[in-house]
C-alpha cells in the first residue's frame, strides 16, 4: 500500500515513525524528500522487509527540533507525502527535458564562465620551484645520453 | 466564469499531432489563452482551441494567417528565424553575471522592522569592507564575460563606509580604461548620511540613486524606525534634492529621477491608494510593488507584519486598477512587476530581470559580496546567509572567476532555476515569461527545487500574470497603449561609464 502510515508517535522523545510502500518509490525519492525535512526534525531512513518476505517498507524515523504534537506530525508527514510526489515527477521531467535543459545548462555555465585562462591552472604551477624540470628540458645533450653511449 | 468542459470540447482521437507547434493553454474569460515556447501568445475562443487541436483550420480562415502570424501553426514556422529570435531574447546565456552586489558593511543607523540583512550598530567599523577586499571584489566581478557590469552599492547602509565606496568607484572606472565594459553603478541607501559633498561626488561619477519608500510618512516610520530625526522628511528630502540636480544637470525628469522601492507590510495592505500617492507626490513614475520576503527580520517579525498570499493579491489588484485609473486620466504611472512581465508578453524583450527569467540569475546573473570577501548566489543567497546558513555561498574572492562559475553549487542552482526542470511550470502556460528563484524555494519549502504548486512565489507570480492576461484581453486601444508606453525600454545612458574613462 503506497500509504505514508504514521507507526507511532512519542510525545516525550518527541519522536515519530512513519512507513511506506518501498516499491513505489525510489531510493533516490526517499532521500530527497527526507532531505527537505532536515531543519524540522532529524531523520533516519530505515527498510523493513514485511513478514513472509512479501515486500517491503521504508521507515522513516523523526525527531523534532521543536516540540512535536499531533498537529506538527500531521503537517510534517502531509509535506512529506507531496515532497515523495513532486521529487518523483521531477525526475521524471527531468528525463524527458533532459537534452533540452542539458543543452540550456551547458551554455549558460559556458556563457558565465568564458574561457580557460593560464591562471585557471597557476595553484599547479605554483608547486613548482622555477629550477625544477620535470620533462628534463634543461638536461645537456651529452648528460642525458652520455650513459647509452657508453653503452654503444 | 464556469470553466469550459475540455473533455466535451476534445476528443483525444480527433486530435491532430503536428498542426500545431507545443502550446500550453489557460482560460482567460471565456476564452483560453495559449502560449508556445517561443514566447508567442493569442486568445482564442474554445471552438476555435478545438480547431487547432484538431488540425483543421483552413488556409483561407483568417484564425490560420492569425495563427501562422504567432507561430502556432507548425507547416508556417521559419525555424531559423526563430532560432535568431531565441538567441536574442536568451542572450543572458551567453554572458555571466551582470549585478554585483557589494555590501559595504553591516552597519546601520535605521532599524527597518522587516530588513532582510544583519545589521549591525554604528559603532561596528570592524564590519566594514576593508580597501584590500574590495579592490578583489572588483577584480572579480570584471572578470564576468559579461559586456556590461553594475556594481551596486549596498549594507547596511552603504553610505557609513564612505571611503571604500569611493575606493571601488575609482578603482572601477581605472580598471575599466582598460576592460572597456559598460560600467554602472548604483547605490541603494535610506539617504541620511548623504551630504551636499557626497552628492556631488556621486553626480559627478554618474552613480544612480535608490532608496526606500514605505508609503506615507506615519507608514514610513512606523517601519523604518530612525532615531536621529523624521525618517521619512529625511529620506524624501533628498529624494528631492537629488531630482532638482538632475535637472540642473540638464537631465530629462522623465527618465532621470531618484527610484524608491517599497516593501509591503500588513498596515499597508489597506491603503495601497495612499502608497500610489505618496509616490507621485515624491515625483515616481513606477512603483514597485514587492511582497514581504521570507528572510531575515522579515521572518522573524512575520508574525507582526506578515499576511497571506491571498491579502497580498488583493492588495495588488486594488494598487494596480487604481494605476490603471490613474492612467487613464492622463497620469504616467506604472507597476514595475507588471512592465517587466508586459515586456516579455506584448514587447516580445527579454529585459533580463534576475527573479524572473530561466534559468534564474542565481551566480550566473548577479553574485552578492559580503563585507569580509565572501560571495553568495546572489542577494537573497546573501539573506539566507543573515540567519546562520551558508548554503548559498559559492566561495570568496579567494577563488577563481572561473571556479565559481564551475562549482557544483552552481550547476545545481542553474538546473534547478531552469522552468524545464520543474514539474508544473513544464506545462504552464506563462513558462516563456517565468522564471523561480532556488533560494527562496530553499528557504520556503526546504529544497532548491520547491514545489511550484503549493509555492507562494508560484502564486503570486501566476496571479500577476492571470490579472494582466484578463487586462490584456479586456484592453481597448487606449489601455493597449498604455500597456505599450510600461513596456518602452529607455536607456538612462548618462549612468554608462563613459569610455571607461
Amino acid at each position: 500500500m503506497a500509504k505514508l502510515k504514521l507507526e507511532s508517535f512519542d510525545a516525550e522523545n518527541n519522536t515519530a515513525l512513519l512507513s511506506l510502500d518501498s516499491s513505489v518509490y525510489t531510493l533516490d525519492v526517499l532521500y530527497g524528500a527526507a532531505y527537505a525535512l532536515i531543519d524540522r526534525a532529524y531523520v533516519l531512513l530505515d527498510k523493513q522487509s514485511r513478514e513472509g518476505g512479501k515486500g517491503s517498507r521504508f521507515i522513516v524515523h523523526l525527531r523534532g527540533k521543536r516540540k512535536l504534537n499531533k498537529d506538527t506530525i500531521a503537517n510534517l508527514s502531509g509535506e512529506f507525502s507531496n515532497e515523495l510526489l513532486s521529487q518523483a515527477l521531477r525526475r521524471k521531467v527531468v528525463k524527458q527535458n533532459g537534452a533540452l535543459i542539458e543543452e540550456i545548462v551547458t551554455q549558460a555555465i559556458a556563457g558565465a564562465a568564458g574561457a580557460a585562462l593560464p591562471q585557471d591552472f597557476a595553484e599547479e604551477e605554483d608547486d613548482l620551484d622555477f629550477l625544477d624540470d620535470p620533462l628534463g628540458i634543461a638536461v645537456p645533450w651529452e648528460e642525458k645520453f652520455s650513459k647509452n653511449k657508453k653503452e654503444s | 466564469m464556469d470553466q469550459p468542459d475540455l473533455t466535451a470540447l476534445i476528443e483525444l482521437k480527433k486530435v491532430k499531432a503536428g498542426f500545431a507547434v507545443p502550446f500550453n493553454h489557460r482560460q482567460i474569460g471565456s476564452d483560453y489563452l495559449v502560449t508556445n515556447d517561443l514566447g508567442d501568445w493569442a486568445f482564442v475562443t474554445p471552438q476555435e482551441l478545438q480547431k487547432l487541436v484538431y488540425g483543421t483550420i483552413q488556409k483561407e480562415d483568417p484564425l490560420y494567417s492569425r495563427l501562422a502570424k504567432r507561430n502556432f501553426i507548425a507547416a508556417e514556422l521559419d525555424i531559423a528565424a526563430q532560432a535568431q529570435r531565441w538567441r536574442y531574447k536568451n542572450q543572458f546565456l551567453f554572458y555571466g553575471p551582470t549585478l554585483h552586489a557589494f555590501v559595504l558593511t553591516a552597519r546601520c543607523n535605521f532599524g527597518c522592522q522587516y530588513c532582510h540583512s544583519s545589521i549591525v550598530g554604528m559603532h561596528r567599523t570592524d564590519t566594514d569592507m576593508s580597501i584590500e577586499v574590495a579592490e578583489r571584489a572588483v577584480d572579480m566581478a570584471f572578470q564576468s564575460t559579461s559586456p556590461g557590469i553594475t556594481i551596486e552599492f549596498q549594507g547596511g547602509e552603504p553610505l557609513a563606509n564612505w571611503d571604500t565606496l569611493q575606493h571601488i568607484v575609482e578603482y572601477a572606472r581605472q580598471k575599466n580604461t582598460l576592460a572597456g565594459k559598460a560600467l554602472t553603478f548604483s547605490l541603494v541607501s535610506n539617504l541620511s548620511l548623504m551630504t551636499e559633498e557626497r552628492l556631488d561626488y556621486l553626480l559627478d561619477r554618474k552613480v544612480q540613486m535608490c532608496t526606500s519608500v514605505d508609503g506615507p510618512r506615519e507608514l514610513h516610520n512606523k517601519h523604518r524606525l530612525y532615531r536621529d530625526a523624521d525618517g521619512f522628511e529625511v529620506t524624501t528630502g533628498w529624494m528631492k534634492r537629488i531630482n532638482e540636480r538632475y535637472i540642473e544637470l540638464g537631465l530629462d525628469p522623465n527618465l532621470y529621477r531618484v527610484e524608491a522601492l517599497p516593501t509591503v507590510t500588513r498596515v499597508m495592505l489597506e491603503r495601497p491608494r495612499d502608497l500610489v500617492d505618496t509616490y507621485l507626490e515624491l515625483g515616481c513614475r513606477a512603483i514597485f510593488l514587492r511582497k514581504l520576503d521570507p528572510f531575515g527580520f522579515a521572518a522573524r517579525t512575520s508574525k507582526h507584519l506578515g499576511y497571506s498570499m491571498e491579502q497580498f493579491i488583493s492588495f495588488y489588484t486594488e494598487a494596480v486598477d487604481y494605476i490603471i485609473e490613474l492612467n487613464r486620466q492622463g497620469v504616467q504611472v506604472m507597476e514595475r512587476n507588471a512592465a517587466i512581465m508586459l515586456s516579455k508578453i506584448i514587447a516580445d524583450y527579454e529585459p533580463n530581470y534576475l527573479d524572473l527569467r530561466s534559468p534564474g540569475g542565481a551566480v550566473i546573473g548577479q553574485l552578492g559580496y559580503h563585507p569580509d570577501g565572501r560571495i553568495y548566489s546572489s542577494d537573497e543567497g546573501r539573506f539566507v546567509s543573515s540567519m546562520g546558513d551558508e548554503a548559498f555561498c559559492i566561495g570568496s574572492v579567494d577563488n577563481t572567476y572561473r571556479e565559481l562559475m564551475t562549482s557544483a553549487a552552481t550547476r545545481a542552482l542553474v538546473i534547478a532555476g531552469t522552468n524545464l526542470s520543474q514539474p508544473d511550470c513544464v506545462s504552464c502556460t506563462y513558462r516563456p515569461y517565468c522564471g523561480q528563484q532556488p533560494e527562496y524555494n530553499y528557504k520556503t519549502q526546504g529544497t532548491i527545487n520547491g514545489r511550484m504548486r503549493d509555492s507562494t512565489w508560484c502564486r503570486k507570480h501566476k496571479y500577476i500574470f492571470d490579472y494582466l492576461a484578463t487586462k490584456l484581453h479586456e484592453a481597448d486601444e487606449r489601455d493597449l497603449a498604455m500597456f505599450d508606453r510600461w513596456t518602452t525600454n529607455r536607456p538612462q545612458e548618462h549612468f554608462l561609464q563613459a569610455d571607461g574613462s
